[in-house]
């Protein structure tokens, strides 16, 4: 039982109060100055009327009684139970979730993972094509993307590992319109061999210009084809 | 033999897993955790399975149990939590069965035999209506010191609010209850 000693209680201590005073369960000091302040606050003996004649018919020890009723058998359960050993549930609760989690993890991956990606190809992952490149397909693209013409092409192409030499040796038995196609095949397919197989066309997609240059070159009318060459000899490499 | 207090029931069970420690535990404290379930389930049969799924639980975890609270104070934490978890399973199960989750606080008799029919009475009925119609701190707060019998401390622990609000809820909920039993009385049962 609580108990509260001051003879002059406020109006919400004597809310706070009068459940308790009402139901019996004030502590002897704490009623006498309950009933010395009440009539005081006449609203509030009003109340204890009303709850007296609400509460009048509740018999918390009968409720009380009906519930041990109920259960007049659960400690012969509980015990049946721990008997059995009885595992509880929780202890093996993961593994409900372990067969949605693993679901989920599948279904993100054949979502999110590209389908041309080399993860999924034995023997060539992914890895080992990124120690191979030169260029990634995000430096390629972004290269020939600042690259305004073909010179530019060929200028990144000639900085890489070709041996131009050999290029100019071999190229002396062909006339001029061969040689300049076949240089121009040459630098390309260079390039183009520096990078994955699965970049060319991400290249491609992201340059559809200068790949069209490429791609109609051959169909360059002659006298065309000699001024871009005599263009291309005014252009300093080394710069 | 009989258990002193809590602490005997307690070192009895831990040390020779006693049946006889595991009944009076039970025994002691079934009331309080029905009570405790059936307000927040609403439904009889839900408590009683939850009751001595709170009773496995708190056996099992007895050795855990310091002392920092009381006894009541821990099982009332169980129950709620096993009331919360069981309540919100239960509502995942229905909205995939379409099925209607009952939201009035009447206790069912549809399960009853003629012995605890004859327990029932109308005013009962009537009351737990009106408790049901209550705020739930409100009804926690009126049925841990109304029912339990409880003291302001040991339910402030519990809810984790402070006794002057826990005096003001219980005077709130006593003043509200009145008026809704009125009510009830006026439109009948």
């Amino acid at each position: 039982m609580e108990t509260n000693n001051k003879t002059e209680l406020t109006y919400e201590e004597m809310q706070e109060n009068l459940p308790d005073y009402v139901f019996n369960r004030i502590a002897p000091e704490d009623k006498e100055s309950f009933e010395l302040n009440l009539p005081k606050y006449p609203d509030l003996q009003k109340e204890i009327d009303e709850i007296r004649i609400a509460f009048g018919g509740v018999d918390s020890a009968k409720i009380n009684n009906h519930s041990s009723y109920k259960i007049r058998n659960l400690s012969v359960k509980v015990n049946n139970r721990l008997a059995k050993g009885t595992v509880s549930k929780n202890e093996y609760r993961f593994v409900k979730y372990l067969l949605p989690i693993t679901a989920l993890i599948i279904i993100t991956l054949i979502i999110f993972v590209p389908k041309n990606n080399n993860w999924f190809n034995s023997g060539n992952s992914l890895g080992n094509d990124t120690e191979n490149m030169i260029f990634t397909p995000t430096d390629a693209a972004n290269v020939l993307r600042e690259s305004d013409n073909l010179v530019a092409f060929a200028e990144t192409a000639i900085n890489s590992t070709t041996p131009m030499n050999s290029v100019s040796e071999k190229s002396l038995s062909y006339n001029t319109n061969e040689l300049d196609n076949m240089w121009v095949d040459y630098v390309a397919s260079e390039f183009f061999n520096k990078v994955p197989k699965n970049s060319v066309s991400l290249i491609q997609s992201a340059l559809p210009a200068n790949h069209d240059i490429y791609k109609n070159l051959s169909k360059l009318d002659e006298n065309d084809f000699q001024n871009i060459i005599k263009e291309l000899e005014n252009v300093d490499f080394n710069s | 033999m009989t258990y002193e207090n809590d602490s005997h029931i307690i070192n009895d069970y831990c040390t020779n897993k006693s049946e006889q420690a595991a009944t009076a535990f039970v025994r002691k404290y079934q009331s309080f955790v029905y009570s405790i379930a059936i307000r927040y389930l609403q439904s009889e049969l839900d408590a009683e399975d939850i009751a001595q799924e709170v009773f496995i639980k708190a056996l099992n975890n007895l050795y855990k149990f310091r002392g920092d609270s009381s006894l009541k104070t821990w099982l009332y934490r169980i129950t709620m939590n096993m009331c919360v978890n069981y309540k919100r399973k239960k509502k995942i199960i229905s909205f995939f069965k379409h099925d209607e989750i009952e939201d009035v606080f009447v206790l069912k008799s549809n399960d009853r035999n003629p012995e605890e029919k004859f327990l029932d009475s109308e005013f009962e009925n009537k009351f737990f209506k009106a408790l049901n119609q209550l705020p739930e701190k409100q009804r926690e707060t009126f049925s841990l010191r109304y029912f339990d019998q409880l003291s302001y401390e040991e339910i402030s622990v519990m809810l984790g609010t402070t006794v002057g609000g826990l005096k003001a809820n219980y005077f709130q909920a006593v003043k509200k209850l009145a008026v809704l039993m009125k009510e009830i009385d006026l439109k009948g049962v």
